[in-house]
């Protein structure tokens, strides 16, 4: 085909390249150097980002287990219309320890991913659209020392990654869970130590912030940060007189404050709440603990205000939910292990044919959505060391 | 009702005079500006905007408008249908039409335009791109190749 020709004024050629996809863009950095150089620039990386979220191109990452190998890997799922959900490629990752790395958070089309062991320190975060990978130093929090007492195991849990608009930063945090036993004779002691720390991608370093009274409950969703503030499910009071708070760290000021959900939701012990991230605001979906016929009711904050955005009637034989899709569409893993998507407009329950090989292992599923980004983190290319991506090329769906 | 709505006077480059709906001319943030902040009733020159174009555009503008305010139903999935035949039209027109819509600062359109365009040349290679937007190659061989070798996978299999 005859290709065009177009005389067209500089600012107008930004606006055709800022919809281009990323690996297009990657690829006219041959053009010549004006273009490699604009490519870098703020505004332009802001631009095409944004051109992604006004189009709604979002792109499906599911995480999940081989149960053969016994490895995490995730999938790209296809986005395309009539692929219904397609795996197009599956990367697995060697670099972290037992190659199962969950994701901790993604913003801005990047994930941050963090090994799934006790005692293990890898953390990176990663742009899966240009291949960079920024493997983030240990931390240089100090652990507090006691006498008689060696500390024995570290957890790590409730991770967030999120951008901090005022100072231009990509920030992580994460709680720590530190465990000592006597050091003579080995008989574990009671009391865990709490620590709270924080990673700056800008000042690539760790520092140890003040750790809230609350420790939170890992959000399955993993979407549970926005506008710069991370949201997190706290319960206050001794059982049965629980109540369900949200704990939330504001990446700016890097202060924790407590806040309220209504008493709408239930019997604590009951009942599932899941933080997440519905339309640009905060809300949580509330569903029961028993059965499989499970009905949702999702609530979202709006200026302090609560308020019931939807519920859903009795959806069978699900499992848990996996996220939300466009026009509230709701992804969930049913009873089978397999992904299958919700339509309230139709209450069509579609089965996506994506076994997720779980049994026992069920936390391993998570499902997360990212638009394409150019934000690069000064790291490195991944190299197959680190990840190893499978196309998949025809169209079995099963791997 | 569209007999007792207020009407704009627009004169293209051509001397070609529409009289529009201002619903419909308002889309364009220029024209809004002009119409808000000229003399009631006088004729707004569209100078760097042909009269078929402009007939086209404001084809788009009454499409989008009516189909915003209910005045036609239509579903999204027919509104993008729509969209997607009426920039199917030859190079040159495509290429007028980014122009116009970004002189008469209509968003949306630009968005479309812009959006052809880059879906024609995503699978294209770096050359036929050169060859498209007229740009001269200033990589020495070398440096190019450092470049290309940098972002391999990004030729693995061109697509998207």
């Amino acid at each position: 085909m005859q290709m065009p020709r177009f005389a067209v004024p500089e600012a107008l050629v930004t606006e055709i390249l800022s919809k281009l996809s990323v690996k297009s863009i990657i690829r006219f950095n041959c053009v010549c150097k004006y273009w490699c150089s604009s490519f870098q620039t703020p505004r332009f990386i802001s631009k095409h980002y944004h051109n992604n979220l006004k189009n709604n191109n979002l792109n499906p990452l599911l995480q999940r287990l081989d149960g053969n190998a016994d490895l995490a890997f995730f999938s790209q799922l296809s986005v395309e219309k009539d692929e219904n959900f397609l795996v197009k490629q599956n990367i697995r990752f060697p670099f972290f320890i037992h190659n199962s790395p969950h994701v901790w958070g993604a913003c801005h089309g990047l994930f941050c991913l963090h090994s799934s062991c006790m005692n293990e320190f890898e953390v990176a975060i990663w742009n899966p659209l240009t291949r960079e990978i920024k493997i983030l130093p240990p931390s240089s929090v100090q652990r507090p020392t006691y006498p008689g007492l060696t500390c024995d195991l570290v957890i790590f849990d409730c991770g967030a990654f999120e951008f901090d608009f005022k100072t231009d930063d990509y920030k992580f945090i994460r709680f720590v869970t530190l465990c000592y036993v006597d050091s003579k004779c080995g008989i574990e002691s009671p009391d865990d130590v709490s620590q709270v720390e924080l990673y700056s991608l800008k000042s690539d370093s760790w520092k140890e912030i003040p750790s809230p009274n609350y420790r939170p409950f890992d959000s399955y969703l993993g979407n549970n940060c926005l506008d710069g503030i991370c949201y997190w499910q706290i319960t206050m009071g001794n059982s049965p007189y629980e109540k369900v708070m949200i704990l939330s760290f504001d990446m700016a000021n890097e202060k924790f404050s407590v806040s309220p959900i209504l008493e709408f939701i239930g019997f604590f012990l009951k009942t599932n709440i899941e933080v997440l991230v519905f339309n640009e605001s905060v809300g949580v979906l509330v569903y029961p603990v028993e059965g499989i016929d499970k009905s949702f009711d999702l609530w979202v904050m709006n200026g302090g205000v609560w308020t019931k955005q939807f519920s859903i009637e009795s959806i069978p034989g699900v499992v848990n939910p996996l996220g939300f899709w466009k026009n509230d569409e709701l992804f969930l893993l049913n009873t089978n292990y397999e992904v299958v998507l919700f339509d309230p407009s139709t209450q069509e329950l579609k089965v996506l044919g994506i076994n997720t090989y779980l049994d026992h292992h069920r936390e391993y599923v998570s499902l997360f959505f990212y638009a394409e980004s150019l934000v690069s983190i000064n790291g490195i290319q991944e190299h197959k060391d680190h990840i190893i991506r499978q196309l998949v090329g025809d169209a079995s769906n099963k791997y | 009702m569209g007999s007792t709505s207020t009407k704009i006077k627009l004169r293209t480059s051509d001397q070609k005079v529409f009289e529009v709906e201002e619903a419909v001319a308002v889309q364009s943030q220029t024209i809004k500006y002009f119409y808000e902040n000229g003399c009631p009733g006088s004729v707004i020159h569209v100078h760097s905007v042909s009269g078929d174009i402009l007939s086209k555009i404001l084809d788009y503008c009454k499409k989008h408008v009516n189909s915003a305010a209910g005045k036609e139903d239509i579903s999204p999935e027919e509104l993008y249908e729509w969209d997607a035949n009426f920039v199917k039209v030859d190079q040159n027109t495509l290429f007028d039409l980014i122009l116009a819509a970004n002189c008469l600062k209509i968003e949306s359109l630009l968005d479309l335009t812009c959006q052809t365009v880059a879906n024609m040349i995503k699978g294209k290679r770096p050359k036929e791109i050169r060859t498209t937007f007229n740009i001269k190659n200033d990589y020495t061989p070398e440096a190019e190749e450092a470049v290309r070798r940098e972002n391999k996978w990004a030729f693995d299999m061109l697509g998207v």
